[in-house]
């Protein structure tokens, strides 16, 4: 008996030691209208939340899928050694990765270009919140709605306490619990979780990379146009072949992008 | 006035007149974890009996909060709750006036699961509910096919030969992303499909995969979705295997091709290691479809088979297997698909058992003592073809298969000492076409064709050297040989025509149909004296030239009373049978009609968020087949005459289930509690007569009843502190009915029950261990009708079972899985023990995508198990060789 407590005892010792630090996973689809001539085409993306303790990341999921699959594709081309790659359909997506840290109360943009990260700082979105009666169950989580403006759209969010964290989509956060779906009032633009789960394994860091270049956005955004012009110029010749299948573009319509997401800067 | 208006009421007055002077109710209060120390950061909301929040704060540094609420709050009761992540959610009243809480969380590891409870249905599966189970949570390094993960997942059990069941439930198809390649034969799939191709595992409950049918009936069934990974769309995929070891070897290849609308799968396995690899398609199975199942082949011959023992077969499976499928899905437009399926076997089995068998005379007991040594030849071929139209207005289905099994048996047997040689031979095929269509009849309205016609026939022969039972056979002189062919041909053709209709909370259906069955039989049983090179016919009834035509005129009408996921079926078949037996050898002729009235209920309700209860009840008529009626008689093996004494046998089945299911996968807790009965009554009694060297079995004309109970659960959960998986089942069933044994009539009850415990813990990231301990128990008591107590006989057994088994993972890429089973075999006439080791190492070198592994199986262990198994009347024990020692080097690749 006493050999069985200890065993016991022993396993559990071990279990606890094993316990290793778990982030949610909090899947959205992203809605946006980005284009207010042609209401017929919404620009959807999967987007992906990790939120843990005082810290989340949101990031595109469209493009963690695709840079995989990608990888795979390349790899396989390298050791088949066939030069011409097939990568399918390629999905547009937002680069942007935006890193919340409760503590420090900062909400900090991330974009890689040519190769590096830039980091831009910024405070976290003072948005309030009006906290409203009505409930939605949504996957299963009891919601309740409220509503706040946030860069000249008014948002109806709905938020769940079972999952306290003080983290939603994109840069919308603040509530007392998850936001789970957020939809602006003029219904162009929208966040709907499609699934939540725990990740337990390896998961990307919650923590800005501490190896990103500190910028500011006007400066980013000028460095961007000096490359893109320059880019133009001058024409890359590769034998590397890539065949890319863009996606359907209708009837060739020119995307117009009239409608962003922040209407007040 | 609805609760909800009262709240904006409140919620108006507390909102925007914020202004106004009230007396408010200040609740403060000190949140800490079970060590004591206060907790930042915890989500505190007042909320109402429903959860709807009216205030919310967080703690601050020492735990501390406050929450300012009006009093016109408290008309009704409230609530404060406390979130925090890794913590479990607190929820305490909240009295007018309160001042000052202080409240405990308790650490609660993981509050959310890795599973996801998913909302957005698959759009043809209107209402049904979809549990996801992403795969790479449940992956460990060691699992190759997706069935090794499935198996992992709680709730899911994966039997030996494939099976699938979630929390108790038998899994009804297998989709691929959707698409039914398959149709439902899915081994082929979980057998083969790599782990890391399935991005997830899906669990669709009340799946309907006609859409056309979608509200129009009622489903019960679960399925499975294997979503797959984004790398399976872009590649086809070629995963191989080869093993050699001292004692067998293994080829295995299985090649997917995951095109945008060709889909194909295809196996090829051989090995001689032990391994079931086959599709069990060949004699015996029906395909099952409804509302008249296929025809299962006849077969009237038999050598006898040994009962198997309960120890896992690859321990004395001796083989020699060579299966190849392959599974070819077209998709010709978005609703219109076609499949192709072929399926070729060729097995074979040596058996070299001993077996001894005990039956239970009311005052004696009758031994059977058997040594077989024996070799089984299976081949096999099954081609089908399958057009499916599946939108939502139309359903069309069309299968065409054929089939053509061949058995060839042979060897020696020693019986009571007497050796006999034994050559049974079978010959099979079967070519049928099952075709349903559903239309639009009207708004709300759809008809239903139903058409199956086969036409299936078997030959078999059946030779003894020298000729057993000589006093039935040649007047006691012995003789040298017996020799009996037979051969049935039957077919089979059934039309049914259904119209369904729906209104807002119901649905009903009417109709009828034909069926027509004709079975023919024809045996002849010769015998050959020594010295003598030719065959004479037996003296006496032993030939058949017998024809049996069954025509069935039915109607059928159903009500299905929903709401929501509940409903209520109700519904029943009436039909007027003609039978009509004809004998050509003897000119005789019978003919009975037969009513019929099969009703039957169905019923699911929703308990709660997570239960549900489902139950059914039903009562068919069985009138015998061809195998129940022939006049003369048949010798089935070495040891067994078949006569039948009832014109025609009419059984009554009626039975009931009442099953309570409960599925919380956030919790990841699923256990599930299952009880049923059913009655049998009969117009005949199984009568036998048994002498110490052959058992006759004819049909006594006397009524008989036999019934079964059955209580059964199961319970599967995680347990995430402990980053356990615990798995708990249970039986126990009760079969009572009555035999007559050489002219007594024997009341038996067979009672089992069986307790079951698994579990598999993750000490730690390089070292997991599972285990189980398995305990059963059977007891037997016959007792004749009139010697009351005094003549009861009994026999028991309890089987016991241990498996530990352990993994360890020193380095990345290498991977040592030991494991030992012992089994424990205690019965009324002696004990029994044996125990197993085996082990398994694994090693992934870099410069390769391939795998090694070195295996071992029953190190040092027994070269003999034996165990037996409680049967009506008789206990039957097997002495089974095993194979000891045998080492495998196995690589592993894809390409």
């Amino acid at each position: 008996m006493k050999l069985i407590l200890s065993y016991c005892c022993f396993m559990l010792a071990l279990a606890g030691v094993a316990k290793a630090q778990a982030v949610s996973r909090v899947i959205y689809d992203f809605y946006h209208l980005r284009d207010t001539t042609n209401k017929a085409v919404m620009y959807r993306e999967e987007t992906i939340l990790y939120a843990g303790e005082g810290a989340s990341l949101y990031t595109s999921y469209t493009k963690m899928k695709q840079d995989s699959a990608n990888a795979r594709a390349f790899a396989e081309a390298q050791r088949t050694g066939n030069m011409h790659i097939n990568l399918g359909t390629l999905l547009p997506y937002n680069e942007e990765q935006i890193y919340f840290l409760q503590a420090e109360n900062k909400v900090t943009v991330l974009r890689p270009f040519n190769l590096n990260n830039y980091v831009i700082p910024g405070e976290r979105p003072a948005i309030s919140w009006t906290i409203l009666p009505d409930t939605a169950t949504i996957l299963g989580y009891l919601c309740q709605q409220a509503t706040g403006s946030w860069k000249g759209r008014q948002y109806t969010a709905w938020f769940t306490t079972d999952l306290p964290y003080n983290a939603g989509p994109w840069k919308l956060q603040g509530l007392p619990g998850l936001i789970l779906k957020a939809v602006d009032s003029r219904s162009e633009v929208m966040f709907l979780c499609k699934s939540i789960s725990l990740q337990t394994g390896d998961h990307p860091s919650l923590l800005v990379p501490g190896n990103a270049i500190v910028t500011t956005m006007k400066d980013f955004q000028r460095m961007v146009k000096a490359y893109q012009e320059r880019q133009m110029a001058q024409a890359a010749d590769s034998d590397f072949k890539v065949a890319v299948t863009s996606a359907p573009a209708g009837k060739n319509r020119k995307i117009v992008f009239n409608n962003p997401i922040e209407i007040e800067q | 006035m609805n609760k909800n208006f009262y709240s904006w009421i409140i919620l108006f007055f507390f909102f925007t007149a914020g202004a106004v002077a009230q007396d408010k109710v200040i609740i403060t209060g000190i949140v800490s974890d079970s060590a004591g120390a206060g907790m930042e950061r915890v989500s505190v909301s007042l909320v109402d009996a429903g959860n709807r929040g009216y205030l919310f704060t967080m703690t601050g540094k020492e735990g501390a909060f406050a929450l300012r609420a009006p009093d016109s709050l408290f008309r009704q009761p409230l609530f404060i709750k406390f979130s925090a992540i890794g913590y479990g959610i607190e929820k305490v009243p909240v009295a007018a006036r309160s001042a000052n809480l202080a409240v405990t969380l308790q650490r609660k590891s993981i509050s959310l699961p890795p599973v996801v409870v998913q909302s957005d249905n698959r759009g043809v599966r209107i209402g049904s509910d979809t549990t996801h189970f992403k795969t790479g949570d449940f992956k460990e390094p060691e699992d190759r096919v997706i069935a090794d993960v499935i198996r992992r997942i709680p709730g899911m059990t994966v039997s030996e030969n494939g099976q699938i069941k979630f929390n108790g439930k038998p899994i009804s198809n297998v989709y691929i992303d959707g698409e039914n390649i398959l149709d439902g034969r899915y081994r082929m799939a979980t057998g083969n499909l790599p782990a890391t191709l399935v991005d997830e595992v899906q669990v669709i409950d009340r799946d309907q995969p006609v859409k056309a049918l979608n509200g129009y009936v009622a489903s019960a069934n679960t399925a499975l979705n294997l979503k797959l990974d984004d790398k399976a769309k872009l590649v086809t995929l070629t995963t191989a295997d080869a093993a050699a070891g001292n004692k067998g070897g293994e080829v295995n290849a299985f090649n997917i091709v995951l095109d945008k609308k060709t889909k194909a799968l295809t196996e090829l396995k051989a090995n001689n290691t032990g391994i079931e690899n086959g599709n069990g398609t060949g004699f015996s199975v029906s395909n099952g479809a409804s509302p008249v199942e296929w025809g299962a082949f006849h077969t009237y011959l038999s050598d006898m088979a040994a009962s198997l023992p309960s120890v896992a077969e690859k321990y004395y499976l001796r083989n020699k297997d060579v299966i190849a499928g392959t599974n070819l899905f077209q998709k010709w437009k978005p609703d219109l698909s076609v499949r192709f399926a072929m399926n070729a076997e060729w097995k074979r089995r040596t058996y070299s058992y001993q077996y001894l068998q005990q039956y239970f005379l009311p005052s004696d007991t009758i031994t059977f003592s058997e040594i077989q040594d024996k070799q089984h030849t299976e081949k096999l071929w099954k081609p089908r073809f399958d057009i499916e139209l599946n939108s939502r207005r139309q359903y069309l289905k069309t299968v065409t298969e054929l089939t053509l099994p061949r058995f060839s048996g042979q060897g020696w047997l020693i019986t009571n000492g007497d050796p006999v040689r034994q050559l049974l031979d079978r010959d099979g095929s079967s070519i049928g076409n099952e075709t349903t269509i559903v239309g639009t009849a009207g708004k709300n309205k759809v008809y239903q064709y139903n058409s199956l016609v086969q036409y299936y026939e078997t030959g078999e022969s059946l030779s003894l050297e020298p000729g057993t039972m000589p006093e039935l056979i040649n007047a006691g002189n012995p003789y040298a040989a017996l020799y009996q062919p037979a051969q049935n041909r039957n077919t089979l053709v059934s039309q049914r025509l259904l119209l369904r209709g729906k209104v807002k909370h119901a649905a009903f259906s009417a109709g009828g149909g034909i069926a027509y069955k004709r079975e023919g039989l024809v045996s002849q049983l010769s015998y050959r004296e020594e010295n003598h090179s030719f065959f004479h016919p037996v003296q006496g009834n032993y030939a058949n030239d017998a024809v049996l035509n069954n025509f069935k005129v039915y109607g059928s009408a159903e009500v299905i009373l929903t709401r929501q996921k509940d409903y209520l079926v109700i519904g029943i078949t009436s039909g007027y049978n003609l039978n009509r037996m004809t004998s050509r050898l003897t000119g005789t002729r019978f003919s009975k009609n037969i009513a019929e009235n099969n009703p039957y209920l169905n019923l699911r309700k929703q308990l709660g968020r997570y239960g549900e209860l489902v139950g059914g009840f039903k009562s068919t008529l069985r009138l015998g087949t061809m195998e129940d009626m022939y006049t003369g008689n048949l010798l089935v093996n070495y040891r067994q005459v078949v006569a039948n004494a009832v014109p025609l046998p009419v059984s009554r089945e009626t039975g009931g289930t009442l099953s309570f299911f409960y599925k919380k996968p956030l919790q990841m807790l699923f256990y599930n509690i299952i009880l049923s009965w059913s009655g049998t009554s009969s117009n005949y009694t199984p009568a036998y007569v048994l002498t110490d060297g052959a058992a006759t079995l004819v049909s006594s004309g006397r009524k008989n009843y036999q019934s079964f109970y059955n209580a059964s659960g199961s319970l599967s959960r995680y347990l995430f502190d402990l980053k356990t998986d615990l798995r708990l089942s249970g039986s126990a069933q009760l079969l009572k009915g009555r035999n007559v044994l050489n002219d007594e009539l024997v009341p038996y009850s067979l009672a089992k029950y069986s307790v079951g415990l698994g579990w598999n813990i993750k000490l730690a990231k390089k070292l997991h261990v599972s285990g189980s301990v398995d305990e059963g128990w059977q007891a037997l008591r016959n007792k004749t009708q009139y010697g009351a107590g005094s003549n009861a006989r009994t026999g028991y057994q309890n089987t016991e079972k241990i498996g530990l088994q352990l993994k360890y993972v020193p380095v990345e890429n290498i991977i040592l899985t030991p494991s030992f089973t012992a089994y424990a075999f205690r019965r009324s006439s002696g004990d029994n023990r044996a125990s197993f080791f085996d082990f398994s190492i694994i090693y992934r070198p870099g410069w390769t995508n391939g795998e090694f592994q070195l295996s071992g199986m029953n190190i040092g262990g027994r070269s003999l198990y034996r165990d037996g198994t409680v049967l009506v009347n008789s206990v039957a024990y097997a002495s089974v060789p095993l194979v000891r020692n045998r080492i495998l080097v196995r690589y592993l690749f894809s390409f």
